[in-house]
């Protein structure tokens, strides 16, 4: 990097007020550092105004990593912290860091003490679709009817008929799916502080790869409740037919207020 | 089960790429994502699955904002005297549906 005014680079606010240096240990070896106001801080590295970007894959994940790296080794030292983006890099100095946190103090206290002692889980669940189709349509009654029907059919008429089978079939399994949706959320919002469902998901691992993704949540979770909450999921889990991937935790990216719309 | 830590660069990408605190501040001068970062490194993210087309997420969202909406409610009604906090949980609740909107509006 270089040219640029002078800026910060942020990686999270934490339930601190120490004024501390934390080591080479940012991106592309940069002095992390904290920049406290009251009883919080900012945790940054100073740099240029220009923001981080690279065609490098290699250099990218290398940035990513020490982001987060930087993330979680503050967690470890101060609990939960409220982590930034990516790349999120502020005009001016330490001073203006300060009146910015001066300014945001509560809301960041609030969010803090929101998120204090919890951290965020991704529940993703899978299911073998065509094992779900079957089983749902062979305990519905009256598919199971229309299926013999259809079968003493001749040909011709049995083709015709084949479209309204398959569209009670997919209405069985709707029915079905969301049964299934309303008891798998009673078993896992108990244990949940706060869940979002994500409509877009990452890449999953080769394991899944063969089975469906029905439901990818992010969950916020009480330190005390995340034994409980994998009970729940392993009931899930040991259900024919489905498997749940259960990762973190996380720093609560998906929960952190303070969200303005991106322009 | 336990939860995993795996080293899943994918999944830690998509949370350091698309969420986290944003801030409404004149002195922001980037944020993450487009177009700052490689764009084969973008492409990285990518949606698995329609998870509509199974009608399981419909169901979910629905009774997970119900839900949601009766929690948030309490918390809300608690912390009205600290009207910040309880604007943000407000928001939360209202917001619900349509952070999930904005989510994928910003990709």
């Amino acid at each position: 990097m270089s040219g640029g005014e002078e800026g910060r680079y942020l990686y999270c606010i934490i339930n601190s007020g120490a004024l501390l240096n934390l080591g080479s240990m940012g991106i592309e070896d940069s002095m992390v550092y904290t920049i406290p106001h009251e009883d919080i801080a900012a945790v940054v590295h100073s740099c240029m105004t220009n923001p981080y970007e690279t065609k490098d894959n290699e250099k990218a994940r290398e940035w990513i990593l020490a982001h987060n790296y930087v993330i979680d080794h503050a967690s470890k030292q101060f609990g939960t912290v409220l982590p930034f983006s990516f790349d999120t890099i502020v005009r001016g100095g330490d001073d203006t860091l300060k009146d910015w946190l001066g300014k945001s103090c509560e809301k960041l206290k609030g969010e803090l003490l929101r998120v204090k002692n919890k951290a965020e889980y991704s529940v993703q669940i899978f299911c073998e679709h065509e094992k779900l189709k079957d089983k749902l349509a062979g305990s519905d009654e009256e598919i199971k009817g229309l299926k013999e029907q259809m079968e003493k059919m001749p040909k011709g008429a049995a083709y015709l008929f084949q479209r309204k089978f398959e569209l009670k079939v997919k209405d069985a399994l709707s029915a079905g799916i969301a049964k299934l949706a309303d008891e798998f959320g009673g078993r896992i919002r108990g244990h949940v502080e706060e869940m979002k469902v994500e409509e877009k998901t990452s890449q999953v691992p080769e394991k899944y790869k063969d089975k469906k993704l029905i439901v990818a949540l992010s969950c916020l979770v009480s330190e005390d409740k995340v034994e409980k909450l994998g009970e729940a999921l392993d009931e899930i889990n040991k259900r024919d037919g489905f498997a749940v991937r259960f990762t973190g935790p996380w720093a609560p990216f998906s929960f952190v207020g303070l969200k303005e719309e991106r322009r | 089960m336990k939860p995993e830590r795996e080293n899943n660069f994918v999944e830690l990408l998509d949370r350091l790429l698309n969420k986290g605190l944003i801030l409404n501040a004149d002195v922001i001068i980037s944020v993450a994502g487009v177009p700052l970062i490689g764009i084969s490194l973008k492409a990285a993210i990518a949606s698995i699955e329609t998870m509509l087309e199974y009608g399981m997420m419909e169901a979910w969202d629905k009774s997970t904002r119900e839900w949601y909406a009766k929690e948030s409610a309490n918390k809300a009604h608690l912390q009205l005297e600290h009207a910040d906090t309880a604007l943000i949980h407000v928001n939360e609740v209202d917001g619900f549906k349509k952070a999930v909107e904005k989510a994928i509006r910003i990709r």
